[in-house]
Formats: C-alpha cells, structure tokens, sequence
C-alpha cells in the first residue's frame, strides 16, 4: 500500500530525509513532469490522530524547503504507484498550473479570537426580555464581528496574492483565513498584522505559518 | 501584537498552548484540504468531527502564549 504526501516539483534534493507514517522511508514517483512523494507500507490505517496528522504535515514542510509542493489531504492510501500514476497523470494540466501558483509561496494563517477572558460587549440599553431582542442582541454581534473580520481581513489581503476565508464570526474564532504570500512578502505581511492587531485590542491576532499551500491547491472549495 | 502559532517541526519545543493552536491549524489544513485524490480518502467523518469539537473547545478556554518571537 502506498501513503501519498504531496505532489512536487521535481527536484534532486527529493526525498528530503526524514520520515513518513510510521517510520517508513519516503519515496519519489516521477510522472508526467510532476514528483509525487510517497511511502510504502505493508498495512496502514491512517487515522486523524495528532502525531500521523503532524507527520504528515512535518514531510511537507520538508519537501516545501526544497521545492514548490502542493500538499495531498491527509488519509491517502492507494494500492500502488501505479495507481499514483494513473491519478497524478489523470490531473497533470491542473496540478502543474497550481504548482505555477504556489511557486515561490507559502501560506500564512490568521485566527483572529476573542481576548481571554472575553472583553464585554457594549452593554445595551437594557437586557434582552423577548425572543426577539435576543435574535436582534445576537445579530448586533453577529455584525459587529464581521465589521471586524473585514477590517482585518482587507488589509493582509492587500499584501497577498489570494486568500480563502474559512469562517466568520464562529465561536470562538472571530475570523479564520488563509493568504497565499509571495515570500518576499512575509515580514510585511506579519509587520502589517502587528498594526491591525494594534488596532484592535478587544480581539487576539494570531499569525501562523508559513505552512504548505494546502488551501491554494486549486481542489475545489472543501 | 500578534500571537505567533508554530509549524510541524518546531512543535516539540514550543509551550502547550502554542502546541494547540498549531495543532489546530493542521489539522484545518490536512484534514479539510489539500489536493484529493477521489475515492481514496479513508477517514470516517465521525472521527475528524470531534477532533475538531474537542480541540476547538480547548481554543476557547486557554489562553495563547504571548510575547515570543519566531527567529
């Protein structure tokens, strides 16, 4: 059985040397232009369990520090290289065309939450006593939140070259996104996420990454 | 200011709270992204969903490491 980690640019710095699932050797497929990083395991059972998910995630970092990556969602098992083959060969325009826009990139994330403990909404007026004034307090919030989002969004969007907002006022998240970065583009992105942070000291900013361009790889929306 | 959350390799080192943030974060990615290959993605739904309860309640209730900078 095979484990497919991300479909790359061919490099002969690939594999990178550490190690996939299970201590297994990782492998190259060439085919097509493309270089699909594998391991070969007798049985596996790739399970969402933290440290398969951190590995998986550990390899890609390995491989984007040698070439543009497209990362493969966690859990792929496929019987044989053939098999790999057959598929990585079946997408290759899209693939190489997504690999094009990844190239030179990385992926930045923003969870923007609220302070801990929560900073107190602006009281209203008076309590809510009805079913709608409930509805009315929770779309006030509801707006407010996203008002927010947007101030914080437009500005790192600015600075990248596509992004992808994952939610919107969901507890507790106020604001999850993902922005595809030019690399010579990080310390203004961070330094610009530093000053819309300052700007809004009723919410927490955390910047994360850069990590693999999972969510730039042209797969239809999730 | 902004939090700075970590990467896979730098995990080990870091403090639980970072650790959960980062954790979370993969986990968004590996499991609701990247490229699929169809029909071969083997997890159950049951189990990414409450890998996501659980830790996206535990992003609610602790607190983030604030302060230390990436090098």
């Amino acid at each position: 059985m095979i484990y497919a980690y991300g479909i790359a640019e061919p490099s002969p710095a690939l594999p990178p040397s550490c190690r996939g699932l299970g201590g297994a050797a990782l492998r190259v497929l060439e085919t097509e232009g493309l270089a699909a990083v594998y391991s070969r395991h007798r049985q596996l059972r790739p399970r969402p369990a933290a440290e398969q998910v951190l590995q998986h995630e550990r390899v890609l970092e390995a491989v984007m520090a040698c070439t543009p990556v497209l990362p493969m969602r966690f859990g792929t098992r496929l019987d044989s290289t053939d098999r790999l083959a057959a598929a990585v060969a079946g997408r290759r325009r899209e693939l190489q065309a997504a690999l094009d826009r990844v190239r030179g990139r990385v992926e930045l994330g923003i969870r923007v939450l609220p302070t801990d403990p929560p900073a107190p909404r602006p009281p209203a007026p008076r309590a809510p006593t009805s079913g709608r004034d409930h509805l009315l307090s929770l779309a006030a919030a509801r707006r407010r939140d996203e008002r927010i989002a947007a101030q914080i969004h437009d500005p790192l969007h600015d600075l990248a070259v596509d992004s992808v907002v994952r939610e919107r006022s969901t507890s507790p998240a106020v604001m999850v996104a993902t922005y595809l970065v030019d690399t010579s583009q990080v310390d203004s992105f961070r330094r610009r996420a530093d000053e819309v942070a300052a700007g809004h000291p009723d919410v927490r900013v955390v910047v994360t990454g850069p990590w693999p361009p999972y969510s730039f790889t042209g797969e239809g929306t999730a | 200011m902004t939090d700075r959350a970590v990467t896979g390799h730098e995990y080990p080192d870091r403090l639980p709270a970072q650790r959960d943030v980062a954790l979370v974060e993969v986990l968004d990615r590996a499991l609701g992204a990247g490229v699929v290959i169809t029909g071969d993605i083997t997890l159950s739904l049951a189990e990414i969903d409450l890998v996501h309860v659980s830790l996206r309640l535990l992003i609610g209730s602790e607190p983030l490491f604030i302060g230390e900078q990436d090098q």
